[in-house]
């Protein structure tokens, strides 16, 4: 069942084409891979679907809804979600804070029933919390809930941008560059933790990456993106097999 | 006992804790209403309407990120509704001697403390009107619409010769605020502003400071939180302008100049940018020596020394002082740390070096290898 | 209104508009470069008016000197305010950056108030200055006409430095990317203290100015006219120098012509400035020359 769709998407930033009539399609249950070079533009399409661009031409669609230009807190509500290229946390707060911070869209305490601890509140505080731990053992950074989000090593850090994303409820997951500065090891745990999530959360799954052991390993289909143009479609091994995506990633050279 | 237990205690104790701090400050505000010089009470009034102000201000300042330089137009509004409102009908009419103050001002004379409410809503409301415009931009731009709005407010109180008695402004307030008024009030206001902090809003708004972009991301919409840490700054701001207007009972707009401003934000600054304790701490610090600092402007010996004070001085210290700890000590004293029972109760051992944990108790078991 | 009365105010205008488009220069020059608004400009202006005032009072220098040691001096206090305050917190936080300028603008003004006293002093007006100039029922001082044209020269020296050398060209390249500039090879800092002496000279002879046409000092008079610099800059477009310098022109006219033309609202007249500030942000952010503000 069709759940997201990118239409024809164009981005010009004054003369720069980012962007050159895109389109994207998921189903329920996909998970999908985004690859290209660098510079393709393919951050671009995240930060167009979440709200943070607004499209010069073209159409988001996700749950028959259409959220073109929507700010990106009433996007994230309506239930997709995304982690970051270089990873946006909230350093000085807690891991366990960052992960609750989600949890703030759905409160229905008002800001005088916080302060006055209201027994609605304090139940409402307590579910956040226990749900945000709950996330944090899903991904193994239970331990370090007190700890400051800043002090984390690289790979747990990516680990919490996950969590954090998970605990907004959402039906799509944006994942930027997941794997990037991870290891052998590293990478493979995470594929493994995506598809945990996917399967456990009934998630739709759209990731951007350069790392194509991750990419082919898990990936149902791939779109391939170059300076801004779907160059090609297909299964991983149709994308390995494809000319075109050999040339713009190794360039134009004779491949005879 | 379990975690839970462990948590359970430890709250309790904090609450005896500062339920009995509530008692000691109560006994000393009425052995000082009694016993301190004039000289002491009006140091002491100072403080508690500094620590609103400074703790108000963090608010916007230092826990939402969003810099601005307000508080001046607040205090100014919300001492000229209070002034306004308190002022009886006879009194206005000797104070207005240029244009009559309006109606239905001028006939109006209402209790102190509801002077104080009804002046900390009319400035919130100025604070809802202005976000509007100031939350348009960000940074430097933020900074120098809100010094405008102080501007602004600072050149309509000069002229609105029919509300505000132009530049000759009110005199003769009564001096309502006395230890138990400005105290009280410091009290409501740390209270309300410590449990907003530490409540998932308190949150929200931290995640618009660390990363506008992320907390949208993830749901918080940046401008409303905004809008609401600015006009809980603007209420409190006011009813401490309130309090002022009623302490030095004479007010002008040539009192609300980006002077205070200024001296708020090195407060919050040296304080520690993001931290109500650390406000709290650096007003007390700065009240007091701003009064020791008086003998840089005027004149004193040492011994038969005689030292001649410049006037104006105290202020090139401060302003040094700023730049000084902004380039070498950014995080003031106390960072973004705040008071807790256990770090107090810790501190000793903290000191002396032992690892102490600031949340719950003794120091937590650390897990070596990663849960399933 | 009359047509020579109206003629009369516009002269007024244009000459409060150049002032406010020199200072305006400054400012705008600076963000550019270091995405930083200089809260201590204004005070810049005032201490160009305190070093011209102390060379024709103290050292009996003759005006058209004490003038230009003035600006020079002033442009070495730029330098100063660059090098000791603001390089140390280049790469702290924006907000560390902001409060060291306000802190900054509060010490200048500080200290002018303990070196020079808080009683406002009054300034010299030369008599080419002071000059009346008859023309029909027009009665104008020559400084009127001597600002614009002084203030149209030296924008022009400065649009040329600007587009056409190779500091001119390091100071765009910065405004565009410092990091890639600074791999280049270029001494960022050099060009940065360049850009700080060439604004605040700006500011400097625009303070000079300003002080002989209301000819009355005191610590604190940089910090009106400097807000209201930042409005036209703002106005104009942040970090394009045209654009501020067409920004101060407007806002001097408007500044001038609705107390003209509504001479009960004399009294707010500083209030228009931020008016208009929070209109152009509200409706049209990017100003007049369309810069993009930054996020």
């Amino acid at each position: 069942m069709k759940i997201f769709a990118i239409e024809h998407l164009t981005m010009n930033f004054g003369g720069l084409l980012a962007l050159n009539n895109f389109s994207l399609e998921l189903k329920e249950g996909d998970l999908v891979g985004l690859i290209g070079p660098n510079g393709a533009g393919k951050t671009t399409v995240f930060n167009v679907v979440t709200g943070n661009l607004t499209p010069t031409r073209g159409r988001i669609i996700f749950k028959e809804e259409e959220i073109t230009g929507y700010k990106a807190n009433e996007i994230s509500r309506r239930g997709i979600a995304r982690t970051f290229q270089n990873i946006r946390l909230f350093q000085d707060l807690q891991v366990v804070e960052n992960v609750m911070t989600s949890y703030h869209g759905g409160l229905k305490s008002s800001f005088i029933g916080a302060v006055l601890g209201t027994p609605l509140y304090n139940r409402e505080e307590k579910e956040m919390y226990e749900g945000s731990m709950d996330l944090l053992r899903q991904v193994r950074l239970d331990g370090l809930a007190q700890e400051r989000a800043g002090t984390l090593a690289y790979g747990q850090q990516r680990r919490l941008e996950i969590a954090r994303a998970l605990a907004t409820h959402p039906k799509l997951l944006l994942l930027d560059e997941p794997a990037a500065g991870m290891n052998a090891q590293e990478t493979h745990e995470l594929m493994d933790l995506i598809l945990k999530v996917k399967e456990k959360f009934q998630l739709t799954v759209l990731l951007i990456e350069h790392d194509m052991r991750l990419v082919m390993g898990i990936c149902q289909r791939i779109y391939v993106l170059d300076y801004g143009a779907l160059i090609a479609e297909g299964t991983p091994y149709e994308i390995q097999n494809n000319p075109k995506v050999i040339a713009a990633y190794l360039g134009e050279e004779d491949i005879a | 006992m379990s975690k839970d237990d462990h948590f359970l205690v430890y709250r309790t104790r904090d609450r005896i804790l500062t339920v009995m701090s509530l008692v000691v400050l109560f006994v000393f505000i009425y052995w000082a209403e009694t016993n301190a010089t004039e000289y002491q009470i009006r140091l002491l009034n100072n403080c508690a309407i500094f620590i609103i102000l400074a703790v108000s201000y963090n608010l916007i300042n230092g826990i939402c990120g969003q810099f601005s330089l307000e508080p001046n137009a607040f205090i100014a509004i919300g001492a000229y509704t209070s002034a306004l409102l308190t002022m009886g009908p006879h009194e206005k009419q000797i104070s207005y001697i240029i244009e009559p103050l309006v109606w239905p001002l001028s006939i109006i004379s209402i209790p102190f403390w509801l002077s104080l409410v009804i002046a900390g809503l009319v400035t919130a409301c100025f604070a809802f009107l202005m976000g509007f415009a100031v939350f348009r931009v960000r940074g430097d731009y933020l900074a120098i619409v809100t010094l405008g709005f102080g501007e602004v407010v600072r050149v309509v109180a000069n002229n609105l010769q029919s509300v505000t008695n132009g530049p000759l402004g009110l005199k003769g307030l009564t001096p309502y605020t006395n230890l138990w008024w400005s105290f009280g009030f410091m009290v409501i206001t740390l209270f309300f502003i410590w449990r907003l902090t530490k409540s998932s809003f308190g949150r929200a708004m931290k995640a618009i400071r660390e990363d506008e972009v992320a907390a949208e991301a993830m749901g918080v919409s940046s401008f409303r939180y905004k809008m609401m840490a600015f006009t809980i700054s603007g209420f409190f701001e006011g009813v401490a302008g309130g309090l002022l207007a009623h302490l030095i009972t004479t007010i002008s707009p040539v009192l609300f100049t980006f002077f205070f401003t200024f001296n708020l934000l090195i407060i919050i600054v040296i304080g520690g940018l993001g931290s109500t304790t650390g406000a709290v701490i650096a007003s007390i610090i700065f009240i007091y020596s701003s009064e020791a600092l008086r003998v840089v402007d005027e004149s004193f010996s040492i011994g038969s020394l005689q030292i001649a004070g410049i006037p104006g001085m105290r202020m090139v210290v401060f302003a040094i002082l700023l730049i000084i700890v902004m380039i070498f000590a950014r995080e003031g004293i106390m960072g973004r740390r705040e008071f807790s029972w256990n770090g107090l109760i810790n501190l000793p051992k903290s000191v002396i070096g032992r690892k102490n944990n600031i949340l719950f108790g003794p120091a937590r078991k650390r897990e070596k290898k990663p849960t399933k | 209104m009359t047509f020579s009365g109206f003629l009369q105010q516009f002269i007024n205008a244009i000459s409060l508009g150049s002032l406010y488009a020199l200072v305006a220069i400054g400012y705008t020059m600076v963000y550019g470069v270091l995405r930083l608004i200089n809260f201590a400009h204004g005070d810049v202006l005032m201490a160009g008016c305190y070093f011209a005032f102390y060379g024709m009072l103290v050292f009996s220098l003759p005006w058209w000197v004490s003038f230009s040691i003035a600006i020079l001096l002033t442009a070495l206090l730029g330098i100063l305010i660059d090098r000791g305050a603001y390089l140390p917190v280049r790469k702290a936080p924006r907000i560390s950056a902001l409060i060291t300028a306000i802190g900054l603008s509060f010490l200048l003004e500080s200290l002018a108030l303990v070196i020079f006293g808080g009683r406002v002093k009054p300034f010299h007006r030369p008599s080419i200055f002071g000059q009346v100039i008859q023309s029909g029922d027009l009665y104008f001082i020559a400084l009127n006409l001597w600002i614009p044209a002084i203030t149209s020269l030296l924008i022009l020296l400065l649009l040329i430095v600007v587009y056409r050398t190779k500091v001119g060209m390091s100071m765009r390249a910065i405004a565009r990317d410092m990091t890639t500039v600074r791999l280049m090879g270029v001494d960022v800092n050099r060009i940065t203290s360049i850009t700080f002496a060439l604004g605040s000279a700006m500011a400097g002879a625009g303070g000079i100015m300003w002080a002989l046409k209301y000819p009355q000092i005191d610590p604190y008079m940089g910090i009106i006219p400097g807000l209201k610099a930042f409005v036209a800059a703002v106005l104009g477009g942040i970090g394009n120098v045209i654009g501020a310098a067409l920004g101060g022109l407007l806002l001097g006219v408007l500044e001038v012509m609705i107390i003209a033309f509504l001479p009960s609202l004399a009294g707010y007249k500083d209030a228009i400035a931020f008016l208009i500030l929070i209109l152009i942000l509200l409706f049209r952010p990017t100003g007049l020359m369309g810069e993009r503000l930054p996020v």
